[in-house]
C-alpha cells in the first residue's frame, strides 16, 4: 500500500517503518499551492483533507512531529515530550492553571480521550445571538458528516470499567440525568492510555481518518510538513499571499531550514492560544485577537474504596453526568461531571500533596475512582505576546466559576460517599481528605475562602479570535474568514464566541467542515487571487544570502557562469541610479558595489561574523581595462583586484579575481556570475588552480532590508523616513541591529502604549534580558526616546510596518574615525557621536 | 599503459531506479598531496554518466611512482554531497566502472531518546510565558517540588507495580520488534 503512495508527509525525523510514506526535509523549501493550512489538529486536518480531495493543491504545516500508532509506547516520560505542547508545561501566566494541548501531526485529537459531543443547541443559539450566524441546518449537516467520518459510537455498557460504573451508579442513585459517552473509537482496546496516543490505532483521530484519507488518495494534491513552525503570514492591503516558517529541531530548538508557501488562501488552525499568537505576531486584528479566552477549567475528586477499582484498566472517560450542564438545558455556566482516570505519572502530578502524605495516597492508586467537574466558564482570558513572541495566557476564574466549582465539588463528593467511598480526596491544598459527608462543608469553605488553593487544569482552551459579524469586536465572520481580509481564515476552537460547554473536538471539526465547504463553494473568487512568486527566507540561486555553506558549495560547483565579465561593472561613483529602495518589496538595490554575504550556518565561525567581517567588492573600468577593489568594512583596506576569465579544470568557466597588491597576492577568488545581480564565489589561498579553499560566499546587488548596511540605513533614514504618528506607532515592534557583515537575529522588542495621560511611552526588552520604560517625544522630524542612560534613540517611520532608528551617544570632540560593522560614527554640529543602528518591524 | 581513461557508470536510488541530474566529480586519490581533479559531468535520465580524462590529469611532473589513478567519485544533488564512493585502482582497458546505489545512510532517529533534553527545551518556551509578579511563590514552589518528585518516582512505570498497577501494555520499543503482540494482559471487558 505505502509503496504506491506519493511521499506526502515530510519532516526532520527519520523514524523507521512509517505508516504513511515520509520524506526527510534536508533543505529550504519554496511551495506554491492553492491553500496553505497552519496546524493539523481537529480543524486543520479536515480543511486540508477536504480541500485536497476536492482538487485543490494544499500545503499543511504542523509544528509537531509525525508519530504513528507503533511509535506510541504508553510511556509517559517518553510520549509527553513528543505529543504534548511544551512537554505538557503550558501554564497561565501566574502558573495557576495547567493547559494541555497536543502538538504533533493530528494535534490534540491524538492525545484526547476521544469524547464526542455534538454542539449543544443552547450554545448554537447563544453563538447566533453573539453574531455567529450559522443555521441549525448547516450545523446539523456538518456535525453528521464529522460523526460519520470519525466513526463515533456510544460506549457500550460492557465497555464501562469500574470507575465509569461507579459514576453511573452514583448518578442513578441521585436521579441525575447522565449517559455513557459517544467516542470516536472503533473496537477500543480499553488500555487507558488515550493521553499518550493510541497504540492500537482504534482511536479515530485525525491521523487515521482525514489525514490518512488524503495522503493515501493518489488524486489528492497535499504536502504535509511536520516539525515546521509557521512564523509569518505575508499580506498587503487585506490580501494574504503566503506563509513563511521554520523547520525546528525539537531536541535543541534550533532552526534547521526555512519554508515559504505562496498560496491563494491561508487558513490558520493552530488551535486556541497558538492561532491568536500567530495573528498577533503578524499584526492581524491586533485590537481584537487574543481576547475572550475560555478554558473549561476542571477539578477532580477521588473516591477511595475498600476494594480495588482498577480505574486505569479501561476507557478513562466513558460516562458523563449532564444534570448541571448545558447538555441538560442549563443556559448560563453550569458544569458537567465526567469520569476520568490518569496514568500514574499524570495522576501523581495532579494530587496536591507531598512527601509521606503523597506516598500514602499513591499506594492506593488502584483503589480510587476519579471524576472531574468541568465548568462552562466565561470568556475572560487573554493571550498576549512576550518579548520573544511566545504566548502569555492570563486567566482568572470569575466568582461565578468558583461558585460552580463549589457546587460541583459538593455534588461529586456526595456522589462518591453515596456509592460507598471511605474517603474523598480533593484537589484543594487546604483540605486534602474528606472522611465523611460532614467534611464536605469544609471543602466548600476552603474553595470559597481560598479559591487559589484549588487545583484546576484545562484541556479545552477556546476563544481568542471570536467569531461574529461585527468587525469592530470580532476577528472572524461566520465563515471563519478574518474581517478585513479577502483570503485569510482562522478556524479552530479559537473562534468560539464563548465556551461551548462540552468537550469541543466535534464542534471544532464541524466548523472546519463548514469552512472547507465555504472555500470550495466560493473557489472561483479565491482562484482569482494572483499567486505571487516570493521565496521568503528560503535559500535559492536568486537569494543566496539565505543559504547554508553546503548549499552554496553545491551551487557554485554545479552552476555555470552565465553572464559576461562586464556584468560585474558597478555604477559610476556618485551615480544617482546606483541605489534605490523598493518599499513594497522591502528590497534594496545597491549598484555602488557588490555586497558580500557569508553562509548562514549556525556554527560558531559564522555566528561570529554577524557583527564583524563583512566586505564588498567594486568593479570598474580603469585605463580601458576591467579592474576591481575589495574592501572589508572593519578595516581601512582597499585591495586592488584584476578580474579575468578562466577555464578552470574543476569549475569550468569562472572569473579569476587576482589580488595585485603584494600583501594580498597569496589570495585569489573564483567567481561565477549566475545572473545580472548575483555572483557566487570562493576564496582561496595559494596559486590557481590548486589553491586551498578558504570559504564560499555570495555577492549581490539586490537584498532584503534585513541585510542592510549602515550606509543603506542612513539613506533609508534620510530619504524615506518620516516622523512617526502617535496612533500609527502604537503596538509591538521587533527589531534587529544593523550590521555591515550579515543578517543579525531579532534582539529587541519595543512596545508603544499611551500612558494614563495619553502620552506615548515605550517599553523595551533588549536581548530578552534588559527591560525598561523610555520616555517618547514626537517632533516634526522624528521620534526621540530617552531611557536611564545618556544615550537616546531617534526613530523614523518608513512604512506602516517598518521603522528605522539609531541609538546614539552624546556628542564628543574626540576624533572617531571608524567603528566596527555595527557601530557607526556620525558628524553632528557639536562634534561626533557613536550610533547603534537598528530596524523595527511590526510583523515578526 | 593507456593515455586516455574513462570513468563511467550508473547511479540508482534505494529502489534501484536511475537518478538523473546528479553532479558527478571524479578525483584521483593521492597520498601526501592534494587529490587530482579528473573531471565532472551530470547523470542523464538513465542515471548514466561518463567522464574522460588524460594521463596528465593525475600524473604530475614529479609523480614518478604514479601508474594508474586511484579513482573515486563525489556525487552531489542540488543540496549537497550525497555520496563519496570507494576508490577504484584497476581499470579494465582504461575504463573504471562504477555501479552506485544512493542510500539514505543516516541512522534512524530514536523518538524516545533525549526525552529529558527535549522536555527542558520545551520548558524554556513555557518559562518565558510566566509573569513573575503574579505568581504565588508558595503555590509555585509546591508545584515545582511535586513535579520533580513525581517525575523522579513515576517516570519509570515499573514503580507503579509496587501499588498493583501493571503499567504499559506494549513493549518499550515497538518498532524494533514489529511482531510484538497487541493483547492486553489485564482484564479487557468483553461483550457477554
Amino acid at each position: 500500500m505505502e509503496e504506491d503512495c506519493q511521499e506526502m508527509i515530510h519532516g526532520l525525523e527519520k523514524i523507521r517503518d512509517r505508516r504513511e510514506a515520509y520524506t526527510m526535509v534536508n533543505h529550504d523549501i519554496v511551495e506554491n499551492a492553492d491553500v496553505c493550512v497552519i496546524g493539523s489538529g481537529a480543524a486543520g486536518a479536515i480543511i486540508a483533507s477536504k480541500l485536497a480531495l476536492e482538487g485543490k493543491s494544499v500545503v499543511l504545516l504542523e509544528k509537531g512531529g509525525y508519530y504513528d500508532a507503533e511509535d506510541m509506547n504508553q510511556r509517559e516520560i517518553e510520549m509527553i515530550p513528543l505529543l504534548w505542547k511544551n512537554g505538557g508545561a503550558t501554564f497561565t501566566d501566574n502558573l495557576r492553571m495547567l493547559v494541555v494541548q497536543g502538538q504533533c501531526l493530528g494535534g490534540s485529537t491524538v492525545i484526547n480521550d476521544a469524547v464526542c459531543f455534538k454542539t449543544p443547541q443552547i450554545t448554537r443559539e447563544q453563538w447566533r445571538q453573539m453574531g455567529a450566524n450559522i443555521s441549525d441546518e448547516v450545523w446539523d449537516g456538518a456535525l453528521d458528516e464529522v460523526w460519520t467520518n470519525i466513526n463515533v459510537s456510544k460506549v457500550k455498557d460492557f465497555e464501562l470499567n469500574e470507575n465509569n460504573k461507579m459514576l453511573k451508579r452514583a448518578c442513578e442513585q441521585k436521579g441525575y440525568i447522565s449517559s455513557s459517552n459517544d467516542r470516536n473509537c472503533k473496537d477500543c482496546m480499553q488500555c487507558g492510555f488515550c493521553h499518550l496516543g493510541c497504540h492500537y490505532e482504534t482511536k479515530q483521530d485525525m491521523l487515521v481518518t482525514y489525514i490518512r484519507q488524503a495522503v493515501r488518495n493518489s488524486d489528492a494534491n497535499i504536502r504535509i510538513y511536520c516539525n515546521c513552525s509557521a512564523e509569518r503570514i505575508t499580506y498587503d492591503e487585506g490580501v494574504v499571499d503566503g506563509v513563511e516558517g521554520d523547520f525546528v529541531d525539537r531536541a535543541t530548538g534550533s532552526v534547521k531550514f526555512k519554508i515559504r508557501v505562496n498560496a491563494k488562501v491561508v487558513v490558520v488552525s493552530a488551535g486556541a492560544i497558538a492561532s491568536s499568537q500567530i495573528l498577533l505576531k503578524n499584526a492581524i486584528a491586533l485590537d481584537r485577537a487574543g481576547k475572550g479566552l475560555t478554558f473549561h477549567p476542571a477539578s477532580f475528586l477521588l473516591g477511595r474504596f475498600d476494594k480495588p477499582i482498577n480505574a486505569y484498566d479501561g476507557i478513562p472517560m466513558g460516562f458523563t453526568c449532564h444534570q448541571f450542564g448545558v447538555t441538560n438545558g442549563v443556559r448560563d455556566g453550569g458544569f458537567l461531571i465526567e469520569s476520568i482516570f490518569l496514568p500514574i505519572l499524570q495522576f501523581s502530578l495532579g494530587i496536591p500533596s507531598f512527601f509521606e502524605n503523597h506516598q500514602l495516597l499513591m499506594k492506593d492508586y488502584i483503589y480510587y475512582t476519579m471524576a472531574g467537574v468541568m465548568i462552562r466558564d466565561d470568556p475572560t482570558g487573554t493571550v498576549t505576546l512576550t518579548a520573544t513572541g511566545n504566548p502569555k495566557v492570563h486567566y482568572d476564574p470569575s466568582d461565578r466559576v468558583m461558585k460552580d466549582f463549589a457546587r460541583g465539588l459538593r455534588t461529586l463528593a456526595e456522589m462518591w460517599f453515596d456509592v460507598g467511598a471511605r474517603e474523598v480526596i480533593g484537589g484543594h491544598r487546604d483540605i486534602l481528605k474528606l472522611e465523611s459527608k460532614a467534611d464536605i462543608d469544609k471543602l466548600i469553605r476552603a474553595v470559597e475562602a481560598n479559591p487559589d488553593g484549588l487545583t484546576i487544569a484545562s484541556a479545552h482552551p477556546q476563544g481568542g479570535n471570536r467569531m461574529g459579524d461585527d468587525p469592530a469586536t470580532c476577528v472572524v465572520d461566520s465563515n471563519c474568514q478574518v474581517h478585513g481580509f479577502s483570503n485569510l481564515f482562522v478556524c479552530d476552537a479559537s473562534v468560539f464566541p464563548n465556551a461551548v460547554g462540552v468537550n469541543p473536538q466535534v464542534t471544532v471539526m464541524a466548523l472546519a467542515t463548514m469552512t472547507a465547504n465555504y472555500i470550495n463553494k466560493n473557489w472561483k473568487n479565491f482562484a482569482k487571487v494572483a499567486l505571487v512568486s516570493r521565496e521568503g527566507e528560503a535559500c535559492s540561486l536568486k537569494q543566496p544570502m539565505y543559504c547554508l555553506s553546503s548549499r552554496l558549495e553545491t551551487m557554485f560547483n554545479r552552476e555555470e557562469s552565465r553572464m559576461p565579465v562586464e556584468t560585474m561593472i558597478n555604477a559610476a561613483e556618485g551615480s544617482p541610479d546606483a541605489w534605490s529602495f523598493d518599499k513594497k518589496e522591502m528590497m534594496i538595490y545597491n549598484n555602488s558595489h557588490w555586497k558580500g554575504f557569508f553562509a548562514v550556518d549556525q556554527d560558531i565561525a559564522t555566528m561570529a561574523v554577524r557583527y564583524f567581517g563583512g566586505f564588498w567588492k567594486r568593479f570598474f573600468i580603469k585605463d580601458g581595462k576591467l579592474a576591481g577593489v575589495t574592501h572589508p568594512y572593519d578595516a581601512p583596506v582597499y585591495a586592488d583586484n584584476v578580474p579575468e576569465m578562466m577555464d578552470h579544470p574543476r569549475y569550468g568557466k569562472v572569473v579569476y579575481l587576482k589580488y595585485t597588491s603584494p600583501e594580498f597576492a597569496m589570495f585569489y577568488d573564483l567567481l561565477k556570475i549566475v545572473d545580472k545581480d548575483t555572483i557566487l564565489g570562493k576564496a582561496f589561498f595559494g596559486v590557481p588552480p590548486n589553491g586551498n579553499q578558504i570559504l564560499v560566499f555570495s555577492m549581490s546587488r539586490k537584498y532584503n532590508v534585513d541585510f542592510m548596511t549602515e550606509t543603506d540605513h542612513e539613506k533609508i533614514y534620510t530619504e524615506h523616513g518620516r516622523a512617526p504618528e502617535l496612533d500609527k506607532v502604537l503596538g509591538r515592534w521587533t527589531g534587529r541591529l544593523v550590521s555591515d557583515s550579515a543578517q543579525t537575529p531579532h534582539v529587541q522588542t519595543f512596545t508603544y502604549t499611551k500612558d494614563n495621560f495619553g502620552k506615548l511611552q515605550m517599553q523595551y526588552v533588549f536581548g530578552g534580558l534588559l527591560s525598561g520604560i523610555s520616555r517618547v517625544t514626537l517632533t516634526p522630524e522624528q521620534m526621540y526616546m530617552y531611557d536611564f542612560t545618556s544615550w537616546h534613540d531617534e526613530v523614523r517611520t518608513v512604512t506602516d510596518d517598518f521603522m528605522v532608528g539609531k541609538w546614539c551617544s552624546p556628542p564628543t570632540k574626540i576624533p572617531l574615525d571608524f567603528g566596527p560593522s555595527f557601530l557607526s560614527v556620525e558628524d553632528v554640529p557639536e562634534g561626533k557621536r557613536f550610533c547603534l543602528r537598528f530596524t523595527l518591524k511590526r510583523r515578526m | 599503459m593507456v593515455s586516455t581513461y574513462t570513468v563511467e557508470g550508473l547511479i540508482r536510488d534505494e529502489k534501484r531506479q536511475p537518478v538523473a541530474n546528479l553532479f558527478v566529480e571524479a578525483f584521483d586519490s593521492d597520498f601526501g598531496s592534494s587529490d587530482d581533479y579528473l573531471g565532472n559531468t551530470f547523470t542523464n535520465r538513465q542515471g548514466l554518466f561518463k567522464i574522460k580524462f588524460k594521463e596528465k590529469a593525475f600524473k604530475g611532473k614529479y609523480e614518478i611512482l604514479e601508474k594508474n589513478p586511484d579513482v573515486y567519485l563525489v556525487i552531489s544533488d542540488d543540496y549537497g554531497v550525497v555520496k563519496k564512493t570507494e576508490i577504484k585502482s584497476r581499470p579494465r582497458n582504461g575504463v573504471f566502472k562504477f555501479d552506485v546505489v544512493i542510500k539514505d545512510e543516516k541512522p534512524f532517529y530514536d523518538p524516545y531518546a533525549n526525552s529529558t533534553q527535549r522536555m527542558l527545551t520545551l520548558f524554556t518556551a513555557a518559562s518565558d510565558t510566566a509573569n513573575i509578579s503574579q505568581v504565588n511563590p508558595n503555590w509555585t514552589g509546591a508545584l515545582l517540588l511535586r513535579s520533580i518528585t513525581s517525575w523522579l518516582h513515576y517516570s519509570d512505570p515499573r514503580t507503579g507495580k509496587i501499588y498493583g498497577y501493571p503499567g504499559p501494555q506494549v513493549i518499550a520499543r515497538p518498532k524494533e520488534f514489529p511482531n510484538h503482540d497487541h493483547t492486553i494482559p489485564w482484564r479487557r471487558t468483553a461483550k457477554k
